[in-house]
This record gives C-alpha cells, sequence and structure tokens, in this order.
C-alpha cells in the first residue's frame, strides 16, 4: 500500500522464513530425540538449512531499513536485533556446518548429541526473541 | 535517579523513534486512496487524513527533539 522501498518487505518475508523453519527444526530435532524415529533428524537438518540461508536476507534487509527509515538511530531494541542477528547467523552456521561434517552428530551414540540439541535450542531462542523485538513495530 | 531518569527517556524516545515512520506511511496511504476515489468527498476525507498524519508526524518530531534536548543535558 506505502512506497516502502523493497528491503521492507524484503526483511518481512525473510524473517516469517527464518521465525518459522529454525524452531520447526527444534522440535523435530527434539521429536527425534524422544522417539528416536530416524526421518525426524534429517527433517530438522533441511529445515536449519533453509533457516540458515534465510538469516542474512533478514538481517541485511532489516539493516538497511533502520538506516533508512530510522534513520540509523541507536535504541536499545534495534542494539538487540543486532545482536541477537549475528548470534543467531552465527549459531545457524554452526548448526548446518557442525551437522554436515557430522552426520551422527544427533545419533543416540554421539558423545556431542546434548551440546548440538543446547546449540539449536539457543539457536531457536534468539529467532524467537528477534521476532518478539519485530513484533514490536507492528 | 539519574539512571532511571535516563531510562525512561530512552524508552519514551525510542517509542517516538518507532511511531514516526508510521505517521509517513498512513499519510502516503490515505493519499493513496485519495488518488482512488473518484468522488469530490473521498478525495477531500483522505487528503483530510492524509494531512492530519502529517501533522502527528510534525508533533512527534518536535516532542522527540524535546526529549533527545533533556537526554543529552542528563548526567552521564
Amino acid at each position: 500500500m506505502t512506497k516502502n522501498p523493497w528491503f521492507v518487505h524484503t526483511h518481512h518475508i525473510s524473517s516469517h522464513f527464518t521465525n518459522a523453519l529454525m524452531p520447526v527444526g527444534f522440535f523435530l530435532l527434539c521429536a527425534y530425540f524422544v522417539t528416536g524415529t530416524p526421518s525426524f533428524e534429517p527433517a530438522s537438518f533441511y529445515c536449519f538449512i533453509f533457516g540458515m540461508l534465510g538469516g542474512p536476507f533478514a538481517f541485511f534487509s532489516g539493516f538497511a531499513d533502520w538506516r533508512t527509515r530510522f534513520q540509523g538511530r541507536s535504541t536499545q531494541i534495534f542494539n538487540h536485533k543486532r545482536i541477537f542477528g549475528v548470534l543467531f547467523m552465527v549459531t545457524s552456521f554452526g548448526i548446518v556446518a557442525w551437522r554436515a561434517m557430522n552426520g551422527e552428530v544427533a545419533a543416540p551414540e554421539s558423545d556431542y548429541r546434548y551440546y548440538y540439541l543446547a546449540l539449536v535450542a539457543a539457536n531457536s531462542g534468539f529467532v524467537t526473541y528477534l521476532g518478539y523485538l519485530g513484533g514490536k513495530f507492528i | 535517579m539519574a539512571i532511571k531518569e535516563r531510562r525512561d527517556l530512552e524508552r519514551k524516545i525510542e517509542a517516538l523513534i518507532i511511531a514516526i515512520p508510521r505517521e509517513t506511511e498512513a499519510n502516503e496511504f490515505y493519499l493513496k486512496l485519495a488518488g482512488e476515489y473518484q468522488d469530490e468527498a473521498s478525495q477531500e476525507m483522505f487528503r483530510f487524513l492524509a494531512e492530519q498524519e502529517l501533522r502527528h508526524r510534525a508533533s512527534l518530531e518536535h516532542i522527540l527533539a524535546g526529549l533527545e534536548e533533556k537526554l543529552a543535558k542528563l548526567p552521564k
């Protein structure tokens, strides 16, 4: 309706991708831990891949939006969005890289499975908080 | 006390920073609607509403400038 530049729409769209995919991936991984059903684990990995790919689009379009519509003003919300946005991208990359290098990282016999789950849980926490902050602008 | 006052001011400033672009967007929204209607009454109504949004924006910017000035004077 309004003359919002392209990056405002990009931010809204890509943020919804990351906000949906990463927590869904986390729940699928939890389902794998609880039930042991093998198909849940690769399903979570695919969610993490696409969620990670959406991260840079959400971050940089949000940054452009902040620089233009909000004149790059520094407030607590924008500072938190930047910090947690970086944490989200770093942990997303970490999750995907780790799982890509070790396909058995979440397997019951893996020594690292709970560390991996903790990383995924933290990542979902970051993206949920980012979604909560984004909701303050609506 | 100064810390509490600073935080309070920062929260108010943040609210205004978020609100100001909304006024511009509302102005553009009403102007677009004014352009979509052929009848004089509708056009006049939407142009009036668009004008109101610009006034809101000016008011918010004025309040924001006052709060920022007040914040700058507070001891760090």
